[in-house]
């Protein structure tokens, strides 16, 4: 039984929408948060695949950057959070519409 | 051979783990189940070859940001959990079949998509007596300077970001 790129195409494919419908059915800021680093997850699986399967290093180079990228993002987004929880008491998306007109 | 069983197996594990993180009641069990995928996505990149990227993903990801994911959600003290429960809404049940389409899509797309790129030769380096790591070291220093700068800075404004934001204000 040889694994091909087809399983990890599709394993990506799941976790990404796993990730989306989180993103989608969850209003709780954190979890949708969570979301987030599940799709960058994903993607960055199927960049190290294709860099294993076409034999290159290239994708391994992405991952390294999107994987800072992520850091940054996380620290910031979860000071956004603890910034608003102060401000407004709850991480529910629903009840967060300060900026409705 | 049985390295194909444990990529599979590896690979159920992270589904599942993942389906518990979007759907728990509580953020705690739903970072944990996270730290599942993200170790379970470690060992596929063992098994792909890709050393250097699984220490780091264990390191920076299931060490770093998921410390920083449970520290917040201890911090905040979400306390009703009930609060949290998933109600299937129109909304919820409309996103949901929309996601379903999107995965169908991205299937498709994916395997429309051949690995005999033309002129993908050119980005080929070559691995001769070469592990990841030092690959990734020559790379990095090499072809890829200004985005290792350009990240140092993005990773500076991050840390100036997160204590501003942070920062009680008087």
């Amino acid at each position: 039984m040889e694994i091909t790129i087809n399983y990890y195409v599709i394993l990506s494919c799941i976790l990404f929408c796993i990730g989306v419908l989180g993103f989608i059915i969850r209003r709780n800021l954190l979890i949708c948060f969570m979301s987030i680093e599940l799709m960058l997850n994903s993607v960055n699986l199927l960049f190290v695949a294709y860099s294993h399967f076409l034999k290159t290093s290239l994708g391994l180079m992405y991952v390294f950057f999107i994987m800072a990228v992520a850091a940054a993002e996380v620290s910031i987004g979860l000071a956004i959070i603890i910034m608003l929880f102060r401000l407004k008491g709850t991480v529910d998306m629903d009840k967060l519409n300060i900026l409705k007109g | 051979m049985i390295t194909s069983y444990i990529t599979i197996i590896v690979g159920i594990v992270a589904v599942i783990a993942a389906l518990s993180t979007v759907l728990q009641k509580n953020p705690v069990y739903s970072a944990v189940s996270l730290i599942v995928v993200m170790v379970a996505l470690a060992v596929n990149y063992l098994l792909l070859n890709a050393e250097f990227i699984a220490v780091i993903q264990l390191i920076v990801y299931a060490g770093a940001i998921m410390v920083l994911f449970v520290f917040v959600i201890m911090l905040l003290n979400l306390g009703e959990v009930k609060k949290y429960k998933i109600e299937a809404t129109s909304g919820r049940i409309a996103g949901a079949i929309l996601t379903g389409l999107f995965f169908l899509q991205l299937v498709v797309a994916g395997f429309n998509v051949t690995a005999n790129v033309p002129g993908i030769e050119r980005f080929f380096i070559d691995t001769k007596g070469l592990d990841n790591t030092k690959i990734i070291g020559h790379a990095l220093f090499s072809d890829y300077l200004l985005p290792f700068e350009v990240v140092s800075i993005v990773l500076i404004v991050g840390i100036i970001g997160a204590v501003v934001l942070g920062k009680k204000k008087e």
